[in-house]
């Protein structure tokens, strides 16, 4: 595992002219993440398959007598996951930890670097289940067994009055001996599993409201968007409306494109093109400079305001808007206070580092692993975190992400004649 | 849940050592870590004293150990029947003699693990007991092995854990954090990471907070084995421990990871929870306020020292903190000392920044040189470079980090002795933004800085504790004022030192009795106000307007966007009308960019209506530290408002503001409001609020926006209409000249109409008062005695005026309209003066219906479109209507006549519709018999003859002539006043009678002659003097062969333009004369040289002869 994201790790410190300003550099790049079946066939071969890595049958069969071995019943996503070659979901991945006998801490990594995704969520009942079986030693069909009596949660459940933050509930859990006391405590404690993510929407708050908040009348938003209009941008019309309106509990849709670079006609195209809500991930859909696992809950505007409103939003989703916010604002930050001549921005010495270091902070904190370059969305900014412009960086890479959809955004834009 | 099962109290425990046997009794539980039990014990000393003690029992939480009957551990059975196996009670041992000790390899081997850290911590406590100094660490006085564990015995002390520190004080606080972070570099001398800072861990003792005692060292870690040795099982407690700790990155884990915990622990004791993420960051803001209101105030330097303490101590990036405790040591024992609340000390006060400062080099580089900022950056720049290259220019903005310097224009040094500087210059011209700007800048140079608003007295402000609060000192029931001035001052005086200590007075505004004693106290003193008197003696530096680059770079930061080259032009022009005013460069800037306009039509607007007046959007302000977000005419309205003039300097203000231009005359205003003395003139012109032109008072253009916003109370409103009453019956008394052949004060005259004038040009923009009966009456005089040469104010209010609001006086309201029709012609508008006849017709066609519809169908222009807006129906009887129709025809008469331009001989189409129209008028006037129409008449029929006489088709009609002249001539004679318009046609008249049809030269120059003294009386001073008299005067004298007699009044005439105030019209009428001139010459050289005269006259007023008059 090490060696594929090392590969990565030494990408990111790269020299950004190496590729912004040949894209098919930054192409073959996307290409070189791990697909799903890739990850998988380093975690085989990690694990005792001897097999031909290109015969998907035999892969198959490995697991399943390794899934029989366990006396466990291997699911059909497991059985055809080689035929779809599409990643797992967290709670077929922990089948497979438990039938190859990983340990909690093996199965936090088979998460982060084959999963892609957070490791066990010990704010739900599936998570805290596996955590403590796997702490203990217990079998897959024991935390089965007590997922099936925990009761389902009800509306006569009390609101909570005080939140159990990760670090409570895990040290909680990990004094119990015996899968009673864990059943007993959950079905205690219902309520607490309705809602996870605390602290990550605490933290998304504050960035969201840091960026928003006025210094002599104006916020770091409006700002950047002043610098964006004088010297990045030849027609500071495209910017749109200058006096946009800031709120704690929404963010306008020009507000969403100027963390990506795009003024408000490439935004209006989108929005014509596809028909859609006002958001870019039209553009990253099937395109050779974006991966799908990037793809996946890739921040939106109404997923953040979902966000602000407290309501349901995966995992992946907080994760990936606080690195997107902390970054953003790192950066941001540096940018308005710092811009000279011509518009001219260099990051400080180790500001660079210092950017990875907060943004991992604020993952951690809200019970995320730290940035991981294996994963492609991680890898746009810890590959932008290293260059002399990170921000302009990024929007570079965006700015090519759009160009690689231009032609299809015009055709459909010449198709769809309709008013927005 | 933890389900260790404690030893019972009373259990004995027997060891052996070296010295025998020692028994020890246990007493109770008094806590329990990842990896042990803690309890209270004691022994019998020699003497049979209980001597405490305390014992901490080998015992891992997340080893599944269970306790047997006689005390010993052991490891529990296989996990995976666990769910089968009964729970051990916490108050009972279990029988451990049919339990199933068969034990998994794990947890065994586990277990043997943690007793051997056990051990190796004892040793490592120990030995760094025995190296450091003693009182920072338990003393761990033996260990020994039983029941299957390991245990330690160390002493008991008597104090408390530092989780119970959070309602001691501050200094307490930061006491007991350097002696824990000196504990710990000596943990680190030793070569050991301690790694587990925290509260708990740490006791203090109430009498002397400087020792503190650490104890749990389960974490501890030789440095050179962290990445290494896995055995070292490396724990974290949340909140305290470092990011790298947390996530486990052995490589990481330095000295500076314990660095952390000493941030994460004074964090903890200050605000009562561990630091988040937000906290680690390299420019994190930490709020004091909650520690303000438990403990007080302290030395702002204490805030900004422990600030950047954090910075040092709690960065996710481990290069910025310290990687030394050493140096997170010396930064808090320098905190130690600066509040040290037994010391007095001043709170600074009252200082916020100023984020932008453009330009202003030269009282920056001052003012650093009086307070001598020799280490700290004097100010920061960074080039403002617009994206149109011919914006480039050196202006300087406060960049927070980033310093560029450029090259001073002031290489000079100029060094201030004593230690008073004052800045002057009027209100809101930046005074205080460049004080506050600099002193933001440089606030690290300085112990304390106090800035306050001066409030009419300093001991009242000394006094007062909320803005000088000195530590230690607070003002009883007892205290006097004076009493206490005294106490206070004298405290000051020991605690400030000249160099460090600055005192900022803002708005000083008279001399107080007690500046002497503040500002020897021994601080620097900075003073603003506007009264420059008040400086005599100091250093001072003079704040004006900004000079047109640094206004240019100012519009544009506000603006926030780049402008094209029309617009470029528009700022050019808009700048010098404020005056390069920088706050009023703000205002506008906001405005624009609020409405979103161009520039081109932001100049317009305030043209017309003042720049208050160009947005009514919310712009959002900074003034004195107050935060508006208001129009700009409300903000205006609280600048003046806030600004505590007295009612004399408000009513003059207001006044003064209606003048935009003109200004007034303070003798008159004076008269006018009965004021008795010059104060508030006098007081505004100190304070360059106005300034003095000609003879007249002036507003600056941002002072006069601040008084257009004042409102009028109803007082004022009276004498304000009062006023107005008086102005337009001055004029319409004095308009008839003619009717007062003593009316010498010409002068005084004009002016009351350029006052007029001036007014109506002020309330215009008030939609409500300019359609009173009092604005309308001023504007229909004004409009009516007004010189023509005022031609586009005449048409546009006269428009307005017979468009917009409701005309009541018809006989009246021709001359509004007979008044725009010249002011039209005038400017060669044809159109226009047919349209306006036209409108004409309609009023007064509208007064009855029943008028003759085909009579006002020949005269009309087809395609007219102007419908007047409202017209108001005014009963009067058909022969009423019939002669006003006179006024209409009269009026077409005179555009015709304009078209025809004294051609009188050529048969045109004008001619013929111009006499047309003569005919049409006397028709209709000769239908009344009233005087005014009666007059009329007899001056159409004048008018009639002189086309006659003019057109040379009646020469042999001489008869018919005379009659027709004479029987006018008795009319004039019996109702007009001699001097008047008819009296002076008739002359004129007659005197082409005598020209043309009895040539006569006597008579012809007696009616010169007549006419000219009539000329003279009734138009002094207005250039119709020419059109009316002089030129048709000349002309006869040519006509009739007297080409001198002609050159003569020619040359009269030029003399007569020479006395005229300067304007285009005047270089117009010189430059007809020139060409009349030409007319009159005969000799050839003459010809030339006038012809040459006439060359070098357009050469010089190219403009002039291009440009109609404005106002």
């Amino acid at each position: 595992m090490n060696s594929y994201s090392e590969m990565f790790e030494d990408i990111v410190n790269y020299d950004d002219e190496d590729f912004v300003e040949n894209p098919e550099k930054l192409k073959n790049i996307v290409v070189s993440f791990r697909d799903a079946a890739g990850a998988m066939d380093s975690f085989l071969l990690m694990h005792g398959y001897e097999g031909n890595v290109d015969d998907a049958d035999a892969k198959r069969k490995f697991i399943e007598k390794v899934f029989l071995d366990r006396g466990m019943k291997p699911s059909r996503e497991i059985k055809e996951f080689y035929r779809k070659n599409e990643r797992l979901s967290a709670d077929k991945g922990i089948e497979l930890c438990f039938a190859f006998g990983l340990s909690l801490s093996e199965t936090q990594e088979f998460f982060r670097k084959i999963l892609l995704i957070r490791g066990l969520d010990l704010h739900t009942i599936n998570g805290i289940s596996y955590y403590f079986c796997l702490k203990n030693n217990f079998t897959f069909d024991e935390a089965s067994r007590i997922i099936s009596e925990i009761k389902s949660v009800s509306a006569d459940d009390k609101d909570i009055t005080e939140i159990f933050y990760t670090s409570r509930i895990k040290d909680d859990v990990d004094g119990f001996k015996s899968s009673d006391e864990l059943i007993a405590y959950l079905n205690e404690n219902i309520s607490q599993f309705k809602k996870n993510n605390r602290t990550a929407r605490k933290n998304i708050l504050f960035l969201w409201k840091d960026l928003i908040s006025e210094k002599n009348g104006k916020n770091l938003l409006e700002r950047e968007r002043e610098i964006l209009s004088k010297y990045a941008y030849e027609n500071s019309e495209d910017w749109g409306s200058i006096n946009l309106e800031y709120r704690a509990d929404a963010i306008s849709y020009q507000t969403y494109l100027q963390f990506f670079g795009y003024d408000l006609s490439k935004g209006r195209k989108i929005q014509k093109a596809f028909n859609k809500e006002r958001t870019i991930n039209d553009i990253l859909k099937d395109n050779e400079f974006f991966r799908i696992e990037a793809e996946k809950e890739f921040p939106t505007r109404s997923s953040l305001i979902n966000i602000f409103e407290d309501k349901n939003v995966k995992n992946e989703t907080y994760r990936k808007w606080l690195i997107l916010l902390s970054f953003y604002r790192f950066w941001v930050k540096e940018v308005v206070n710092t811009t000279g001549d011509e518009g001219y921005f260099e990051a400080e010495k180790d500001d660079n580092l210092r950017s990875i270091e907060d943004m991992n902070r604020y993952l951690i904190e809200s019970g995320y692993p730290e940035l991981y370059a294996g994963n492609p969305y991680d890898w746009f900014f810890m590959y932008s975190n290293m260059s002399a412009d990170p921000l302009s960086t990024f929007r570079q890479i965006f700015g090519i992400i759009y160009e690689n959809k231009e032609a299809e955004i015009d055709r459909l834009c010449g198709e769809n004649t309709g008013e927005l | 849940m933890d389900k260790r099962t404690a030893l019972r109290k009373e259990t004995e425990l027997n060891f052996e050592n070296q010295n025998g046997a020692v028994s020890f009794m246990i007493d109770s539980e008094i806590g329990r870590g990842a990896s042990s039990i803690a309890y209270e014990a004691y022994y019998l000393n020699n003497s049979n004293q209980k001597k405490r003690v305390i014992i901490k029992e080998c015992y891992p939480y997340y080893l599944d150990i269970i306790r047997n009957l006689d005390g010993s551990l052991s490891v529990a059975s296989d996990k995976q029947n666990v769910g089968d196996s009964q729970l051990i009670s916490s108050t009972e041992y279990s029988s451990n003699a049919d339990c199933d000790h068969s034990v998994s390899s794990d947890e065994a081997s586990g277990f043997e693990n943690e007793k051997e850290l056990f051990r190796r911590s004892f040793e490592v406590e120990n030995s760094l007991y025995e190296d450091i100094e003693t009182n920072s660490l338990i003393n761990f006085l033996n260990i020994y092995e039983k029941n299957n564990t390991v245990y330690t015995v160390s002493e008991k002390i008597f104090g408390k854990s530092l989780t119970k520190c959070l309602d001691e004080s501050l200094k307490n606080k930061v006491t007991y954090v350097i002696s824990t972070a000196k504990t710990i570099k000596k943990i680190h001398d030793a070569g050991f990471l301690y790694l587990d800072i925290k509260p708990d861990n740490i006791m203090s003792f109430d009498e002397t907070p400087e020792i503190v005692k650490l104890f749990d060292f389960d974490s501890l870690v030789p440095m050179n084995e962290i990445e290494n040795a896995l055995e070292y099982r490396l724990s974290f407690t949340r909140g305290f421990s470092a990011p790298e700790l947390v996530r486990g990155d052995r490589r990481k884990i330095s000295k500076a990871t314990d660095v952390y915990g000493i941030g994460a622990l004074l964090f903890f004791c200050i605000f009562g929870e561990t630091p988040d993420a937000s906290a680690s960051e390299k420019d994190a803001v930490f709020d004091f306020d909650l520690l303000k209101n438990q403990e007080g105030i302290y030395n702002q330097k204490l805030y900004s020292l422990i600030t950047e303490f954090f910075h040092r101590t709690l960065s996710n990036y481990i290069p910025d903190r310290f990687q030394d405790v050493s140096d997170a040591i010396t930064l808090l024992q320098k905190t130690v000392s600066v509040f040290d609340k037994e010391k007095l000390f001043l709170d600074s006060f009252g200082l916020y920044g100023q984020e932008v400062l453009i330009g202003r080099e030269k009282e920056i580089h001052e003012l650093s040189n009086f307070l001598e900022c020799q280490n700290a950056t004097s100010f920061a720049y960074a080039n403002y470079v617009s994206a149109n290259d011919a914006f480039q220019s050196n202006i300087y903005r406060s960049e927070k980090n980033e310093i560029f310097q450029k090259e001073p224009q002031y290489q000079e040094t100029k060094y201030f002795d004593g230690n008073v500087i004052f800045l002057t210059g009027p209100r809101y011209i930046g005074r205080s933004a460049i004080v506050r700007f600099f002193l933001s800048e440089n606030r690290e140079a300085f112990d304390n800085i106090i800035y306050v608003n001066y409030t009419g007295s300093l001991l009242s402000m000394i006094n007062d504790d909320n803005i000088f609060m000195v530590n230690g000192l607070e003002r009883t029931v007892n205290d006097s004022d004076v009493a206490y001035f005294a106490e206070k001052t004298r405290a000051l005086s020991k605690i400030l030192k000249s160099e460090n200590d600055v005192l900022v007075l803002c708005n000083y505004d008279r001399f107080d009795e007690n500046l002497d004693r503040i500002i020897n106290l021994g601080w620097k003193v900075i003073i603003t106000t506007e009264e420059k008197a008040l400086s005599e003696g100091f250093k001072r530096i003079d704040v004006g307007p900004l000079n047109i680059e640094e206004a240019e770079a100012l519009f544009h930061y506000h603006l926030s966007r780049d402008i094209s080259f029309a617009e470029k032009q528009a700022l050019q022009d808009l700048l010098p009308e404020i005056n390069y005013h920088p706050f009023a460069v703000e205002l506008i800037a906001k405005s624009v960019k609020a409405k979103d306009i161009s520039l081109t039509e932001a100049l317009r607007q305030m043209n017309i209506e003042g720049f208050s007046n160009i947005a009514r959007e919310k712009i959002s302000v900074s003034e004195n530290g107050k935060y508006a977000h208001e129009s700009v005419k409300n903000i205006l309205y609280h600048l003046v408002d806030s600004a505590d003039l007295d009612e004399e300097t408000h009513l003059v203000l207001k006044f003064a503001s209606l003048f935009e231009n003109g200004g007034i005359v303070i003798k008159d205003t004076m008269e006018l409001f009965s004021l008795e003395t010059r104060d508030a003139f006098n007081f505004l012109l100190e304070r360059k609020w106005a300034y003095l032109s000609n003879g007249r008072f002036i507003l600056e253009s941002f002072y006069l926006e601040m008084a257009r916003s004042m409102h009028w109370t109803d007082e004022e409103i009276i004498q304000l209409n009062a006023i107005i009453d008086e102005i337009s019956s001055y004029i319409d008394g004095n308009g008839e000249l003619y009717q007062n052949p003593d009316h010498q004060n010409q002068e005084q005259y004009m002016d009351h109409l350029e006052f007029a004038r001036q007014l109506i040009k002020s309330f215009s923009i008030d939609e409500i008062f300019c359609k009173s009966e009092k604005f309308l009456r001023l504007l229909d005089t004004t409009i009516i005695n007004l010189p023509t040469e005022y031609d586009n104010f005449i048409i546009e209010k006269g428009t307005w005026r017979i468009t917009q609001t409701v005309l009541t006086n018809p006989s009246r309201d021709h001359e509004i309209f007979d008044k725009i029709v010249d002011a039209y012609l005038l400017k060669g508008e044809l159109d226009k003066a047919f349209e306006t006849t036209e409108l004409m017709r309609k009023y007064y066609e509208g007064l009855d219906e029943k008028l003759d519809t085909n009579a006002s169908k020949q005269n009309r222009n087809d395609g007219m479109k102007i419908i007047p807006a409202k017209l108001q129906k005014v009963p009067l009887n058909e022969q009423s209507v019939d002669w006003l129709m006179g006024y209409y025809y009269e009026s077409l008469s005179s555009i015709y006549d304009f078209l025809v331009d004294g051609n009188y001989s050529e048969d045109s189409q004008n001619l013929k519709l111009l006499f047309s129209s003569i005919e049409n008028a006397i028709k209709y006037f000769s239908k009344s018999n009233e005087k005014h129409a009666r007059i009329s008449d007899a001056r159409l029929t004048l008018g009639k003859v002189n086309v006659m006489i003019r057109s040379g088709k009646y020469d042999d009609r001489k008869l018919m002539l005379g009659t027709m002249l004479h029987s006018t001539e008795q009319v004039i004679k019996k109702d007009a006043p001699h001097y008047s318009l008819e009296t002076l046609g008739l002359h004129m008249v007659s005197g082409w009678y005598y020209t043309y049809i009895v040539p006569n030269f006597e008579k012809l120059n007696e009616n010169i002659n007549a006419a000219g003294e009539i000329a003279d009386q009734i138009f002094a001073g207005r250039l119709i003097y020419l059109e009316q008299y002089a030129i048709p005067a000349a002309n006869m004298y040519l006509e009739s062969g007297n080409p001198d007699e002609a050159k003569n009044i020619l040359n009269q005439s030029m003399d007569y333009c020479k006395s005229l105030v300067q304007s285009d019209s005047v270089i117009r009428a010189e430059y007809n004369i020139l060409h009349y001139f030409l007319d009159c010459e005969t000799n050839d050289a003459e010809f030339e040289k006038i012809q040459n005269e006439i060359q070098s006259f357009e050469e010089e007023n190219r403009d002039a002869l291009n440009v109609q008059i404005n106002d």
